[in-house]
Protein backbone atom coordinates (compact mmCIF):
# COMPACT_ATOMS: atom_id res chain seq x y z
CA UNK A 1 0.00 0.00 0.00
CA UNK A 2 1.58 3.48 -1.10
CA UNK A 3 1.39 6.30 1.38
CA UNK A 4 -0.02 9.31 0.08
CA UNK A 5 2.50 12.39 -1.48
CA UNK A 6 4.73 13.74 0.44
CA UNK A 7 3.47 16.82 2.47
CA UNK A 8 4.97 19.47 4.85
CA UNK A 9 2.38 19.81 7.11
CA UNK A 10 3.07 18.94 10.98
CA UNK A 11 1.54 16.13 11.89
CA UNK A 12 -0.83 16.90 14.96
CA UNK A 13 1.02 16.23 18.49
CA UNK A 14 0.68 17.59 21.92
CA UNK A 15 3.27 20.24 20.91
CA UNK A 16 0.34 21.86 18.65
CA UNK A 17 -0.63 23.73 20.91
CA UNK A 18 0.83 25.34 23.95
CA UNK A 19 -2.00 25.80 26.41
CA UNK A 20 -3.42 22.32 25.44
CA UNK A 21 -4.72 20.39 28.63
CA UNK A 22 -1.65 18.34 29.00
CA UNK A 23 0.29 22.04 29.60
CA UNK A 24 -1.87 23.55 31.73
CA UNK A 25 -3.10 21.04 33.82
CA UNK A 26 -2.99 21.67 37.76
CA UNK A 27 0.77 19.74 38.50
CA UNK A 28 1.70 20.61 35.24
CA UNK A 29 2.65 24.23 35.79
CA UNK A 30 4.20 24.98 38.59
CA UNK A 31 2.62 27.02 41.46
CA UNK A 32 4.08 30.17 41.47
CA UNK A 33 3.94 31.52 45.03
CA UNK A 34 6.27 30.54 47.91
CA UNK A 35 5.60 27.15 48.79
CA UNK A 36 8.55 27.12 51.64
CA UNK A 37 6.06 29.88 53.47
CA UNK A 38 3.46 27.60 53.07
CA UNK A 39 4.79 24.23 54.65
CA UNK A 40 5.99 26.67 57.26
CA UNK A 41 2.63 27.70 57.89
CA UNK A 42 1.80 24.51 57.72
CA UNK A 43 4.04 23.28 60.26
CA UNK A 44 3.11 25.73 62.89
CA UNK A 45 -0.56 25.05 62.57
CA UNK A 46 0.12 21.34 63.20
CA UNK A 47 -0.25 20.28 59.48
CA UNK A 48 -3.47 21.33 60.15
CA UNK A 49 -5.04 23.96 57.46
CA UNK A 50 -7.16 25.06 54.02
CA UNK A 51 -5.79 26.58 51.08
CA UNK A 52 -8.56 29.47 49.85
CA UNK A 53 -9.42 30.32 46.16
CA UNK A 54 -11.87 31.02 43.35
CA UNK A 55 -12.56 28.17 40.75
CA UNK A 56 -8.92 28.13 38.49
CA UNK A 57 -7.25 29.79 40.82
CA UNK A 58 -4.98 27.15 41.52
CA UNK A 59 -5.34 25.37 44.64
CA UNK A 60 -5.34 21.74 43.05
CA UNK A 61 -1.73 23.04 41.54
CA UNK A 62 -0.69 23.91 45.27
CA UNK A 63 -1.79 20.89 46.52
CA UNK A 64 -0.51 18.96 44.45
CA UNK A 65 3.21 21.23 44.85
CA UNK A 66 2.88 20.53 48.64
CA UNK A 67 4.24 16.90 47.86
CA UNK A 68 7.27 16.57 47.84
CA UNK A 69 8.49 19.67 50.10
CA UNK A 70 5.66 17.55 52.94
CA UNK A 71 8.13 14.36 51.97
CA UNK A 72 11.24 16.46 52.50
CA UNK A 73 9.74 16.92 55.69
CA UNK A 74 9.39 13.54 56.84
CA UNK A 75 5.26 13.15 56.36
CA UNK A 76 2.98 10.95 54.66
CA UNK A 77 1.40 13.11 52.04
CA UNK A 78 -1.83 11.52 50.18
CA UNK A 79 -4.14 12.93 47.74
CA UNK A 80 -7.45 11.98 48.99
CA UNK A 81 -11.00 12.54 46.92
CA UNK A 82 -13.33 12.56 49.89
CA UNK A 83 -16.29 11.21 47.76
CA UNK A 84 -14.68 8.29 47.23
CA UNK A 85 -11.53 7.62 49.85
CA UNK A 86 -12.67 6.58 52.71
CA UNK A 87 -9.44 5.42 54.69
CA UNK A 88 -6.78 7.08 52.88
CA UNK A 89 -3.45 5.55 53.77
CA UNK A 90 -1.31 8.80 54.80
CA UNK A 91 -0.37 10.81 58.07
CA UNK A 92 -1.26 13.99 55.81
CA UNK A 93 -4.57 14.54 54.27
CA UNK A 94 -4.37 17.30 50.90
CA UNK A 95 -7.97 16.94 49.95
CA UNK A 96 -9.60 18.81 47.40
CA UNK A 97 -13.04 20.10 46.32
CA UNK A 98 -13.79 19.40 50.59
CA UNK A 99 -16.85 21.77 49.69
CA UNK A 100 -18.62 18.85 47.78
CA UNK A 101 -19.32 17.27 51.10
CA UNK A 102 -22.45 18.49 53.69
CA UNK A 103 -21.58 21.08 56.00
CA UNK A 104 -22.67 18.47 58.64
CA UNK A 105 -20.52 15.73 56.80
CA UNK A 106 -17.66 18.08 56.65
CA UNK A 107 -17.16 18.54 60.53
CA UNK A 108 -17.84 15.15 61.13
CA UNK A 109 -14.60 14.23 58.66
CA UNK A 110 -12.52 16.80 60.34
CA UNK A 111 -13.55 15.99 63.75
CA UNK A 112 -12.67 12.39 62.91
CA UNK A 113 -9.16 13.17 61.26
CA UNK A 114 -7.67 15.65 63.98
CA UNK A 115 -8.88 12.42 66.71
CA UNK A 116 -6.63 10.19 64.63
CA UNK A 117 -3.54 12.74 64.54
CA UNK A 118 -3.78 13.05 61.28
CA UNK A 119 -2.96 16.31 59.54
CA UNK A 120 -4.74 17.69 56.43
CA UNK A 121 -4.88 20.43 53.79
CA UNK A 122 -8.56 21.02 52.24
CA UNK A 123 -8.96 23.19 49.60
CA UNK A 124 -11.97 25.25 49.73
CA UNK A 125 -14.02 27.96 47.50
CA UNK A 126 -14.40 30.31 50.80
CA UNK A 127 -12.97 30.28 54.17
CA UNK A 128 -14.50 27.53 56.77
CA UNK A 129 -15.54 28.68 59.61
CA UNK A 130 -15.96 27.01 63.04
CA UNK A 131 -15.63 28.02 66.54
CA UNK A 132 -14.70 25.19 67.98
CA UNK A 133 -12.01 24.46 65.95
CA UNK A 134 -10.84 26.96 63.20
CA UNK A 135 -8.90 25.82 60.37
CA UNK A 136 -5.64 28.26 59.72
CA UNK A 137 -6.05 29.36 56.25
CA UNK A 138 -2.02 28.64 54.86
CA UNK A 139 -2.63 29.71 51.34
CA UNK A 140 -5.20 32.28 49.56
CA UNK A 141 -4.51 31.56 45.99
CA UNK A 142 -4.89 34.64 44.17
CA UNK A 143 -2.77 34.77 41.21
CA UNK A 144 -2.25 38.24 39.58
CA UNK A 145 -1.00 39.24 36.11
CA UNK A 146 2.68 38.74 36.95
CA UNK A 147 1.73 35.02 37.62
CA UNK A 148 0.00 34.88 33.83
CA UNK A 149 2.50 36.60 32.49
CA UNK A 150 5.75 34.02 34.13
CA UNK A 151 3.39 30.98 33.30
CA UNK A 152 2.39 32.51 30.04
CA UNK A 153 6.17 32.75 28.93
CA UNK A 154 6.83 29.03 30.39
CA UNK A 155 4.30 27.72 27.92
CA UNK A 156 5.32 29.39 25.26
CA UNK A 157 9.22 28.88 25.94
CA UNK A 158 9.50 26.07 23.39
CA UNK A 159 6.38 26.05 21.48
CA UNK A 160 5.61 28.97 19.40
CA UNK A 161 2.13 30.89 18.94
CA UNK A 162 -0.04 33.60 17.64
CA UNK A 163 -1.16 34.36 21.20
CA UNK A 164 0.39 37.31 23.18
CA UNK A 165 1.44 37.97 26.42
CA UNK A 166 -1.78 41.35 25.67
CA UNK A 167 -4.34 38.70 24.65
CA UNK A 168 -3.69 36.48 27.76
CA UNK A 169 -3.72 39.21 30.04
CA UNK A 170 -6.82 40.53 28.44
CA UNK A 171 -8.42 36.93 28.70
CA UNK A 172 -7.22 37.07 32.42
CA UNK A 173 -9.18 40.29 32.95
CA UNK A 174 -12.88 38.89 31.49
CA UNK A 175 -12.63 35.88 33.14
CA UNK A 176 -12.33 37.62 36.70
CA UNK A 177 -8.72 35.71 37.20
CA UNK A 178 -9.92 32.49 36.50
CA UNK A 179 -6.55 30.97 35.01
CA UNK A 180 -8.35 27.67 33.53
CA UNK A 181 -10.71 29.57 31.91
CA UNK A 182 -8.38 31.59 30.74
CA UNK A 183 -6.00 28.32 29.39
CA UNK A 184 -9.39 27.43 27.54
CA UNK A 185 -9.52 30.43 25.95
CA UNK A 186 -5.72 31.14 24.82
CA UNK A 187 -6.10 27.27 23.47
CA UNK A 188 -9.05 28.55 21.14
CA UNK A 189 -7.50 31.18 20.41
CA UNK A 190 -4.62 29.52 19.22
CA UNK A 191 -6.22 27.45 16.97
CA UNK A 192 -8.27 29.77 15.66
CA UNK A 193 -5.19 31.98 14.57
CA UNK A 194 -3.16 29.00 13.66
CA UNK A 195 -5.94 28.12 11.22
CA UNK A 196 -6.50 31.19 9.54
CA UNK A 197 -10.07 30.91 9.73
CA UNK A 198 -13.38 32.24 11.08
CA UNK A 199 -14.81 30.54 13.81
CA UNK A 200 -18.01 28.96 12.95
CA UNK A 201 -20.95 31.05 12.81
CA UNK A 202 -24.11 29.62 13.21
CA UNK A 203 -27.29 32.06 11.96
CA UNK A 204 -30.53 31.18 11.49
CA UNK A 205 -33.90 33.00 12.06
CA UNK A 206 -36.96 31.03 13.04
CA UNK A 207 -40.29 32.77 11.59
CA UNK A 208 -43.31 32.67 14.10
CA UNK A 209 -46.03 30.62 13.00
CA UNK A 210 -49.05 32.82 11.71
CA UNK A 211 -52.09 32.78 14.32
CA UNK A 212 -54.31 30.49 11.66
CA UNK A 213 -50.85 28.10 12.00
CA UNK A 214 -51.31 27.53 15.88
CA UNK A 215 -52.61 24.45 16.85
CA UNK A 216 -52.85 23.10 13.50
CA UNK A 217 -51.22 20.02 14.40
CA UNK A 218 -53.50 19.24 17.30
CA UNK A 219 -56.03 18.74 15.22
CA UNK B 1 19.34 11.62 6.34
CA UNK B 2 16.47 14.20 5.55
CA UNK B 3 13.85 13.16 7.90
CA UNK B 4 13.17 14.88 10.81
CA UNK B 5 15.07 13.80 13.51
CA UNK B 6 14.20 14.95 17.36
CA UNK B 7 17.57 15.19 19.69
CA UNK B 8 18.20 15.00 23.20
CA UNK B 9 21.84 14.81 24.26
CA UNK B 10 23.04 13.71 20.96
CA UNK B 11 20.19 10.98 21.47
CA UNK B 12 17.87 10.82 18.22
CA UNK B 13 14.74 9.23 17.19
CA UNK B 14 13.22 9.77 13.83
CA UNK B 15 10.58 7.78 11.97
CA UNK B 16 11.58 7.37 7.53
CA UNK B 17 9.68 9.70 5.10
CA UNK B 18 8.59 11.55 9.10
CA UNK B 19 7.34 14.05 6.46
CA UNK B 20 4.96 12.12 4.71
CA UNK B 21 2.06 10.49 5.58
CA UNK B 22 1.61 6.27 6.68
CA UNK B 23 -1.23 4.50 5.49
CA UNK B 24 -2.88 2.01 7.71
CA UNK B 25 -1.30 -1.58 7.19
CA UNK B 26 1.80 0.01 6.00
CA UNK B 27 4.84 -0.63 7.66
CA UNK B 28 6.35 2.04 9.86
CA UNK B 29 9.91 1.55 9.95
CA UNK B 30 12.61 4.31 11.06
CA UNK B 31 15.38 4.17 13.64
CA UNK B 32 17.48 5.86 16.45
CA UNK B 33 20.55 6.63 18.45
CA UNK B 34 21.38 6.53 21.84
CA UNK B 35 24.68 8.18 22.13
CA UNK B 36 25.61 10.40 24.66
CA UNK B 37 22.54 8.35 27.24
CA UNK B 38 24.97 5.97 27.41
CA UNK B 39 27.41 7.98 29.63
CA UNK B 40 24.74 8.18 32.18
CA UNK B 41 24.89 5.28 33.34
CA UNK B 42 21.59 4.22 31.71
CA UNK B 43 19.49 1.02 32.56
CA UNK B 44 17.16 0.66 29.78
CA UNK B 45 15.43 1.82 27.20
CA UNK B 46 11.44 1.51 26.19
CA UNK B 47 10.35 2.15 22.62
CA UNK B 48 6.84 2.45 21.75
CA UNK B 49 4.77 3.57 19.01
CA UNK B 50 1.32 5.13 20.25
CA UNK B 51 -1.56 7.51 19.99
CA UNK B 52 -3.13 10.04 22.55
CA UNK B 53 -5.46 12.64 22.30
CA UNK B 54 -4.52 16.09 22.74
CA UNK B 55 -6.68 19.72 23.17
CA UNK B 56 -9.20 20.98 25.80
CA UNK B 57 -9.92 18.25 28.53
CA UNK B 58 -9.37 14.41 29.55
CA UNK B 59 -6.40 12.97 27.78
CA UNK B 60 -6.46 9.35 26.49
CA UNK B 61 -3.80 7.00 24.86
CA UNK B 62 -3.17 3.72 23.52
CA UNK B 63 0.33 1.89 23.16
CA UNK B 64 0.21 0.11 19.69
CA UNK B 65 3.87 -1.32 20.17
CA UNK B 66 6.13 -1.78 22.86
CA UNK B 67 9.76 -3.10 22.90
CA UNK B 68 12.07 -2.88 26.03
CA UNK B 69 15.86 -3.61 26.29
CA UNK B 70 17.91 -3.73 29.41
CA UNK B 71 21.14 -1.82 29.42
CA UNK B 72 22.98 -5.45 29.15
CA UNK B 73 21.92 -6.36 26.06
CA UNK B 74 22.52 -3.00 23.95
CA UNK B 75 25.44 -2.59 21.87
CA UNK B 76 29.15 -0.69 22.81
CA UNK B 77 29.18 2.80 23.52
CA UNK B 78 31.22 2.99 20.00
CA UNK B 79 28.76 1.33 17.81
CA UNK B 80 26.65 3.96 16.81
CA UNK B 81 24.72 1.93 14.07
CA UNK B 82 21.29 2.98 14.76
CA UNK B 83 18.51 0.30 15.45
CA UNK B 84 16.14 0.10 13.35
CA UNK B 85 12.21 -0.50 14.03
CA UNK B 86 9.86 -1.93 11.49
CA UNK B 87 5.92 -1.87 13.03
CA UNK B 88 2.55 -2.67 10.80
CA UNK B 89 -0.02 0.28 11.70
CA UNK B 90 -2.95 -0.01 12.53
CA UNK B 91 -6.75 0.55 10.76
CA UNK B 92 -7.65 2.81 13.17
CA UNK B 93 -7.68 5.65 14.66
CA UNK B 94 -6.87 8.00 12.07
CA UNK B 95 -4.05 10.95 12.83
CA UNK B 96 -6.85 14.26 13.24
CA UNK B 97 -5.81 17.72 13.82
CA UNK B 98 -9.40 19.28 15.16
CA UNK B 99 -9.88 22.31 17.08
CA UNK B 100 -10.84 20.54 19.88
CA UNK B 101 -9.19 17.33 19.91
CA UNK B 102 -6.02 16.00 18.31
CA UNK B 103 -5.71 12.46 17.48
CA UNK B 104 -1.84 12.21 17.35
CA UNK B 105 0.56 9.50 16.66
CA UNK B 106 4.21 9.21 17.45
CA UNK B 107 7.49 6.89 18.05
CA UNK B 108 8.67 7.51 21.81
CA UNK B 109 12.11 6.39 22.93
CA UNK B 110 12.01 6.96 26.65
CA UNK B 111 15.99 5.94 29.23
CA UNK B 112 15.85 4.72 32.42
CA UNK B 113 18.84 5.87 34.02
CA UNK B 114 20.33 4.71 37.19
CA UNK B 115 19.67 7.64 39.21
CA UNK B 116 16.07 7.18 38.56
CA UNK B 117 16.25 9.68 35.97
CA UNK B 118 14.31 9.45 32.83
CA UNK B 119 14.35 11.24 29.32
CA UNK B 120 12.03 10.46 26.62
CA UNK B 121 11.94 12.05 22.82
CA UNK B 122 9.01 11.43 20.72
CA UNK B 123 8.51 11.96 17.11
CA UNK B 124 4.77 12.48 15.93
CA UNK B 125 4.35 11.11 12.50
CA UNK B 126 0.82 11.22 9.78
CA UNK B 127 -1.54 8.02 10.10
CA UNK B 128 -4.12 8.62 7.04
CA UNK B 129 -5.86 7.50 4.59
CA UNK B 130 -4.08 7.76 1.09
CA UNK B 131 -7.32 9.47 -0.65
CA UNK B 132 -7.10 11.69 2.32
CA UNK B 133 -6.63 15.28 1.24
CA UNK B 134 -3.56 17.48 3.12
CA UNK B 135 -4.37 20.09 5.21
CA UNK B 136 -3.86 23.56 3.82
CA UNK B 137 -0.61 25.05 5.57
CA UNK B 138 0.59 28.87 5.79
CA UNK B 139 2.68 30.03 3.10
CA UNK B 140 5.17 32.61 3.40
CA UNK B 141 2.90 35.40 2.93
CA UNK B 142 1.13 34.46 6.21
CA UNK B 143 -2.23 32.49 3.76
CA UNK B 144 -3.08 29.35 3.70
CA UNK B 145 -2.66 27.34 0.75
CA UNK B 146 -3.13 23.45 0.39
CA UNK B 147 -0.26 21.15 -0.23
CA UNK B 148 0.22 19.88 -3.49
Amino acid sequence: MNASPATTATPPSRDANPFATCWTRPGALPWRGDIDAVVERLHRCEWRGQVVGPHGSGKSTLILSLIEPLREAGKRPVIVDVLTDDDPQGDTLLVEAFERLPRREQRRRLAQWRESGLGYVVTTHRPLRSWLAPLPVVADAAPDESVVAALYGQLIERRSTPVTLGDALASFASHDGDLRETWFDLYSLHESRRRRTLPPVVAYSERKPAPQDRGATLL
Amino acid sequence: MNEPVVEDEGAQLWVDRGARRYAPGELLTGGYRLADWRDDDLTAIEFSVLWYTAGQGEEDFFVHHFDRQKAAVLPKRHDETPYRFEVVMPASPLSYDGQIVKVCWAARLRAFFRSGKQRVIETPFWLSLPSDKPPAVETSNGEAAPLR
